[in-house]
């Protein structure tokens, strides 16, 4: 058959029809899928019917069938070139990884063409290509891998895991970098290195991990916060703590507690984060990377980028672990028993009325019942506790939508009985490109945690405080097997109290953003992204009236919300010609953060067994609170470099913040950098052993602003009320010209890269000086206030820290790496207040009898310097006492040291032992910190080892002044080796509990050297075969143990060295005084892919 | 940045200078008690009482602060300064009132503080901002002297003998019962008899009718507050929920067994209890034996002091007994006291047979100027101990050294804080601190 047809602009749909009518045949098409109005201008005469059909539908690049009576026109889906069978070929193949795990969700692409397809769950591919032609392997993570094709059908590969090091991508602030091109410091953590660790905040993954900072765990308190320092501690009221951004959002980082009272580390806001979902955590340590955040910055910035998903097949990741975890018995101190402590008791009592002081306490323990008890307080109110995980992660994306998925539960109890830590969240991270120049993105996670607090810490309340205090003698339990809660000396039952007490924490949190990005002409790109963080918190706290002897019930609740939000638009610029590589970016953020908090507190409840304080028949308290602030800010970043041997870039931030006073509000935060990579000059080229070769320098200026809302402005308190009307007074003094601590850094490092990038070490030297300290200056009593808030004073940090990485053996089957990194700080005060040369502070005492200690800042010395007396033991016989010395300042007046006091060393010569006698007696703050990391694989063996240790800090032993200061009813074995008689040569001085000679004052004798070595964390995992399961749909099962807190080398005699009781004050760190005590943790775990 | 704008601003502002005054209750008895012959140790006596106890305080001792006293200062200074300048027309029926309180309560913080620490700073003007006055020298006794009687002059010119409308603020207020009380008393520190003697006769004759409770009632003054022979009373109350409570309650009363008491920290002495009789009606208010049943409390056959007894409700101590001041028995021993050292001694005895009367133990056998002198002292003891008298009476009548055997010259005045001296360049330390 023929076909003619007119050239007269007639639409395909007129051309099929008048087909139709010249051949007999239906013509058959889709209308969705063919424009069938387009109007072709053809002109054929008599042509037969195929050739003609062939004409008009390839111009359309529609194809055509004939069946039966129908003309079957389709969409052609192969481009035209491989259109015929003849030029094409079939390809197969499989890709594992080097380990020779199936790898799904490999994007493979022939080069030349458009053709892609994705291997399946079992690393298979099929794709149809030219004969000659190459195919590109890659995924995420992995090298490239280019095949040539011709002559081959099937291809299997294996994909190398991109070298880390060099070609990695480093996350800075507003961008990312090559981890070769950084002109900055900063340190990497990746997400797969701190998979499935039994921890309930991201920051205590950081220990060890990164040189530079030096993270203290404060508590084993669940989901207590951690101290993290960032080269050093620069600042002395206005907080150390670091800035923590997550995906672009800055976060809480605090604890979101509105009730403290009983005291324990709270929670950290951070802990909201699921360490599973981190993909990498940069530490940006140096000016050059921090300047870009400005007045923010001075402490460091640490950087969350969280796990996004990615082109191909989905994955589903499940992951469970299970363990338990007890504190280290062998630490705990080991008591008197109830026989050994009466006869202490009595002699303590003795030699009071001997020193003629009336005695404390005239009647005995026990009580006149006369059953004597023999409690071991400790193990009454230590456990050993269940942890465990479970998570559930699935990630994937098809061409144009990426997502990831992830939800998890996390259960932590406490070793403190009625203790623990709960979180349950979810989150997903979306990527859309809408087109080759838009996209758009969100974040968001949703997230709950609760936490059942323990009193622990300092105070008569004190768990662990009491556990080493109370006397052995009483009992746990009544006879009727109640709790026995009649202790006449006045401590509570540790047990009854932690059992009764309701001392909750719980918070939800919401952290996302949404994002959309232009790409206006090539390389320029427009982003602009809004984040909200939001938190609602709940504190509730009941203390029933059986908690304690002769308790009276009593209740607080506290409720609040916190909202914050960033608007951030940054221009961003890019471009390459020749060796000339430039970069440019330009940006505005503001931001605003709200905090609304409502408590209430009532007393006197009807029943122990309702909390809430509708059930208070007294309210005590009620009130409201409301605090914003907010920060405007404009940045720039340029960046050059030529022919990737010169790399300069300069940044500058100018930041406005309401918390400064009217006439200091705004400043300009600038940083250059400069790196030259001399293993690109021509002279180097002989040198191959070393692959790569950069010095850096960086130099800039960064702020701190971690004060108070409105505390320029000044305050009033309407707390003065007096016969029950209102009264209103100054509380705080204005302070119109307070500003930014100015933080001015400079930094030096080398880069270098040896042996292939087997070996790799990264070294950095700084000096930061810190100055406009936004200091508490003590004001005379006379002004009617204590303090006032003002720029004065300056600190100085300078330290080296290096950073090794090592792939020692890579074998086929034995693989083994390590990373060591050691970081050295030394701090100094440089100045304080005017006129003022040192500043005490004063620390503890919440319970009668606890260690007060005293910290002081002195010009000349490091921050967190321990101030005290020295002793020199203890002395034999009263006539060791030649010269007469007395005390003064603390237990009786004028009292001659006599056999068996502590020799304290008289400094000022003064013939008594007065204040004046003090020196600084040991430094919180470590000479340095580091870690060792070791990894090993042996076939489908794993074996991660973790060590962290420190070096140089001293840490204030509160719990073995407990029970070595005969302050009450108990003590420690070592109490057996006291002076008792003149001659007695020992290290522990006579009982008395009246202590006129003041033998327990905070002396060098409760000071002890905090260093440690830890083997942290030890995994050893095994990754199941393949063919176990390759009939199934899972595609990778790996079992592991971990331990971690495995064991600890230290001379310290507490339960830790890594403790620090009363927070992160720069003179609250290094005491440990009833904290929460560490523990280790033994947990299994599966991880099974599908 | 200043907040008086309004009349109820006023009155907020006096009332946080009040406020000033309900802080450290325990203070103003252990400086005004302590260090002299009423107290004795008990078995829960700490490091800082039994210092003072002894007599023997250091300046790091827990008692040794002035903080809070300049922190009312700073609030009164404020008032003086601001209250004048307010433009609202609704204050001009109180203002010179207000006015009036704030110079009273000025007085009487320099009082305390000039009593105990001796030479101390004066300051008049409010530190509200970082030009203040950060580091003031200190003045003689005799120059704050001038300064509080000024201060006491201008409130007694401004404030009437019942300037509220309630009981409760004509007792709890500054009247001009408390004002002229507080200037015998200085009259009497600076040996201004005849000064001292009509003060003290203007507060008998006052218009506010104060008059002696009776005898058998004695422990009411304590237990009820606010009696018909109060003068000042620095109010607690814990229905108020003001956050400040007293915690004397807390120092004297032994520990509890039914509810939770108080710590005993300290106990009367044996001066005490021989001076107090069991015949004397004021011994039962004055202070008590826990005896063989001690209930509420725990420990059996202890002996307490009984003039800060609290509120027990719903079987709950509340620690909210009144601190006082000045009630009218001391204001009688004033009068009685100056008249006796301007050789009135039998206008004296007349006076001081009232209060002995009203406690139930007769008239005195003294009759010489000499022997009253020392039966006033003796009175004002069984009167008025533990209401924080006895130190600043010996210092004033130079008998402390006699009377405790003390013989130090330097524990004639408490140490001056050592903070403050670390704090203040221009402060002086006290001899022998």
């Amino acid at each position: 058959q023929r076909i003619t047809l007119h050239k007269d602009g007639k639409s395909l749909k007129q051309i099929f029809k008048s087909i139709k009518k010249q051949t007999g045949y239906n013509v058959v098409w889709p209308p969705d899928k063919i424009n069938e109005e387009a109007v072709l201008n053809l002109s054929m005469n008599n042509i037969p019917l195929d050739e003609a059909l062939r004409t008009i539908l390839d111009l359309q690049n529609l194809g055509y069938a004939i069946r039966g009576k129908n003309i079957v026109v389709f969409m052609k889906d192969r481009p035209r070139l491989y259109n015929t069978a003849d030029t094409t070929k079939l390809v197969t193949g499989k890709v594992t990884d080097t380990k020779g795990m199936a790898m799904p969700g490999i994007t493979v692409k022939h080069k030349q063409g458009s053709a892609v397809v994705t291997t399946n769950q079992n690393g298979d591919y099929t794709i149809r290509i030219p004969e000659k032609g190459t195919l590109v392997f890659s995924y995420i993570g992995f090298t490239p891998q280019e095949i040539a094709t011709s002559g081959k059908t099937q291809i299997n590969l294996q994909l190398v895991e991109q070298e880390q090091g060099l070609s990695e991508i480093v996350v800075v602030g507003y961008g990312t970098q090559k981890k070769k091109d950084l002109l900055s410091a900063v340190s990497s953590i990746k997400g797969r290195e701190i998979e499935n660790l039994p921890v309930s905040t991201p920051q205590s993954l950081i220990q060890g991990r990164a040189s530079g900072v030096q993270v203290v765990q404060n508590s084993g308190a669940p989901g207590s916060a951690v101290t993290l320092r960032i080269r050093g501690t620069t600042s002395i009221n206005a907080g150390n703590d670091p800035l923590y951004i997550v995906d672009g959002v800055p976060v809480e980082s605090g604890s979101l507690t509105g009730y403290n009272g009983r005291g324990g580390t709270p929670p950290s806001a951070l802990s909201a984060i699921n360490a599973d979902d981190i993909e990498s955590m940069e530490i940006l340590k140096d000016a050059g990377a921090l300047a870009i955040y400005g007045s923010r910055a001075a402490n460091g910035v640490v950087l969350i980028t969280t796990k996004r998903g990615s082109k191909g097949a989905t994955t589903y990741n499940l992951s469970y672990y299970r363990g338990v975890q007890k504190d280290n018995e062998n630490t705990r101190p080991k008591m008197l028993n109830s026989i050994q402590s009466l006869e202490l008791i009595q002699e303590q009592r003795a030699n009071a009325i001997n020193d003629g002081i009336t005695s404390l306490y005239s009647f005995i323990l026990p009580d006149n019942s006369g059953n004597l008890a023999n409690t071991d307080w400790q193990d009454a109110i230590l456990r050993s506790a269940p942890i465990s995980n479970y998570e559930l992660a699935i990630r994937g994306g098809e061409n144009k939508l990426r997502f990831a998925l992830s939800g998890n539960y996390f259960d932590q109890e406490g070793i403190i009985i009625n203790s623990g830590y709960q979180r349950g969240g979810g989150r997903l991270n979306l990527d859309y490109d809408a087109t080759d120049k838009l996209k758009f993105g969100s974040n968001l996670s949703v997230t709950r945690y609760l936490n059942r607090r323990s009193s622990t810490d300092d105070g008569g309340l004190s768990l662990i405080q009491v556990a080493l205090k109370k006397s052995p003698a009483m009992p746990l339990y009544n006879p009727n097997g109640t709790l026995y809660n009649d202790d006449v000396s006045g401590f509570i039952n540790p047990v009854a109290y932690a059992e009764r007490v309701k001392y909750e924490n719980q918070v939800t949190s919401l952290l996302g953003n949404v994002y959309g990005e232009f790409e206006i002409i090539p390389g320029l790109r427009l982003r602009s992204t809004l984040g909200v963080n939001y938190a609602s918190v709940l504190d509730t706290f009941f203390e029933p009236s059986n908690a304690t002897r002769n308790g009276v019930s009593s209740g607080f609740g506290f409720s609040s919300n916190v909202t914050g939000w960033v608007n951030e638009n940054t221009l961003s610029y890019a471009k390459t010609i020749g060796n000339h590589k430039v970069t440019g970016l330009l940006g505005y953020s503001q931001q605003k953060r709200r905090s609304f908090g409502l408590q209430a507190s009532g007393s006197q409840y009807a029943t122990d067994n309702i909390y809430t304080l509708n059930a208070a028949s007294i309210a005590t308290g009620v009130g409201s609170s409301v605090s914003a602030n907010g920060l405007s800010s404009a940045f720039a970043r340029v960046g050059y470099s030529f022919a990737d041997k010169y790399l300069l870039e300069a940044t500058a931030r100018r930041d406005g913040s309401s918390r400064f006073g009217a006439n200091k509000r705004y400043a300009m935060f600038p940083a250059v950098s400069a790196a030259w990579r001399i293993s690109n000059e021509s002279f180097w080229s002989g040198i191959t052993a070393v692959n790569d070769f950069k010095l850096r320098a960086s130099m800039g200026r960064t702020g701190n602003q971690s004060i108070d809302d409105y505390i320029a402005q000044g305050g009033y308190s309407t707390s003065s009320r007096y016969l029950g009307q209102s009264g209103v007074h100054m509380t705080t003094i204005p302070n119109p010209d307070l500003t930014w601590e100015t933080t001015d850094q400079y930094n030096i490092g080398l880069d270098i890269s040896m042996l292939n990038s087997r070996i790799t070490l990264n070294a950095d030297v700084y000096l930061k000086k810190t100055s406009n300290l936004l200091l508490n200056v003590p004001l005379p009593g006379t002004t009617g206030f204590s303090s006032v808030l003002q720029n004065v004073g300056a600190t100085e940090n300078k330290g080296l820290e290096f950073t090794l990485d090592t792939r020692n053996i890579e074998g086929k089957k034995f693989t083994w790496s390590s990373s060591f990194n050691i970081s050295f700080n030394k701090n100094k005060v440089l100045s304080l207040n005017s006129g003022a040369n040192e500043i005490i502070l004063q620390k503890g005492a919440g319970l009668t009898g606890s260690l007060i200690s005293y910290s002081v800042l002195r010009v000349g010395e490091s921050i967190g310097s321990f101030y005290g007396w020295k002793s020199n033991g203890v002395y034999q016989y009263t006539t060791d006492n030649a010269t007469g010395l007395t005390s003064t300042s603390i237990g009786a007046n004028n009292y001659v040291f006599k056999g068996g006091d502590m020799m304290f060393s008289d400094v000022n010569g003064n013939k008594t032992i007065d204040d004046g006698d003090r020196m600084i007696i040991g430094s919180a703050l470590p000479k340095f910190t580091g870690g060792f990391n070791n990894s090993f694989t042996y076939q489908n063996f794993d074996l991660n080892i973790l060590t962290t240790f420190v070096y140089g800090n001293d840490v204030v032993n509160g719990s073995r002044f407990t029970v070595e200061s005969d302050g009450r009813f108990s003590g420690s074995l070592d109490m057996l080796r006291r002076w008792r008689a003149e001659g007695d040569v020992t290290d522990i001085p006579r009982a008395n509990h009246a202590d006129p000679a003041g033998n327990k004052r905070f002396s060098n004798r409760w000071i002890e050297d905090g260093s440690y070595l830890r083997f942290k964390t030890v995994t050893l995992g095994y990754k199941l075969p393949t063919k176990l399961f390759n009939k199934t749909p899972i595609r990778n099962i790996r079992v592991y143990a971990t331990a971690q807190n495995l064991f600890t080398i230290t001379n310290y005699t507490g339960y830790d060295p890594e403790a620090s009781s009363l927070g992160s004050g720069v003179t609250d760190i290094g005491i440990d005084q009833g904290t929460y005590p560490q523990y280790r943790t033994f947990i299994f775990g599966l991880s099974v892919g599908f | 940045a200043n907040f008086f704008k309004t009349a109820s601003d006023a009155d907020n502002a006096i009332n946080a200078c009040y406020d000033a005054l309900q802080k450290n209750a325990v203070n103003y008895v252990v400086w005004g008690d302590g260090r002299t012959d009423v107290f004795a140790n008990t078995d829960r006596t700490q490091s800082n009482d039994l210092q003072v106890t002894s007599g023997n305080v250091g300046s790091g001792n827990g008692y040794v602060t002035w903080n809070f006293l300049y922190q009312g200062i700073n609030r009164i200074n404020g008032v003086l300064k601001h209250v004048p300048t307010i433009p609202d027309p609704a204050l001009d029926v109180r203002r010179e009132r207000i006015m009036g309180e704030a110079y009273f309560l000025r007085g009487l913080f320099y009082f305390y503080l000039t009593r105990t620490f001796e030479n101390i700073p004066l300051v008049l003007e409010p530190f509200e901002s970082l030009s203040g006055e950060l580091f003031p020298k200190q003045k003689n006794r005799a120059e704050i002297f001038t300064q509080i009687e000024l201060d006491l002059k201008a409130a007694e010119l401004r404030v009437p003998d019942l300037p509220f409308g309630s009981t409760l603020e004509n007792k709890g207020r500054a009247t001009k019962g408390a004002i002229r009380s507080t200037l015998a008393d200085l009259y009497l520190w600076q040996k201004r008899y005849v000064e001292a003697a009509e003060m003290a006769r203007l507060v008998m004759v006052s218009s506010a009718n104060y008059s002696l409770v009776a005898g058998a009632s004695y422990p009411t003054i304590f237990t009820n507050k606010n009696s018909s022979e109060s003068i000042f009373e620095i109010q607690y109350n814990y229905t108020y929920q003001e956050g400040d409570t007293n915690p004397l309650t807390d120092l004297f009363l032994p520990l509890g067994q039914a509810y939770t008491a108080g710590n005993w920290r300290f106990q009367p002495s044996p001066a005490v209890l021989s001076a107090l009789p069991a015949g004397d009606l004021r011994t039962a208010g004055t202070y008590r034996n826990s005896g063989p049943s001690p209930a509420p409390y725990r420990d059996p056959n202890q002996t307490y002091v009984l003039k800060y007894p609290g509120t027990v409700a719903n079987n709950v101590l509340q620690q909210d007994a009144n601190r006082i001041v000045y009630r009218l028995p001391e204001i009688i021993l004033f009068r009685a006291e100056a008249l006796n050292e301007q050789g009135l001694t039998p206008d004296a005895i007349t006076l001081l047979n009232l209060v002995r009367g009203r406690a139930n133990i007769g008239g005195t056998l003294a009759t010489l100027q000499g022997d009253v002198r020392l039966e006033i002292e003796k009175e004002r003891l069984r009167e008025l101990v533990y209401e924080g008298k006895r130190y600043y009476d010996l210092i004033r009548t130079g008998r402390y050294a006699t009377v405790t055997g003390n013989t130090n010259p330097n524990w004639l005045r408490w140490p001056i804080p050592a903070q403050e001296l670390i704090d203040n360049p221009n402060l002086v330390p006290n001899p022998g601190y």
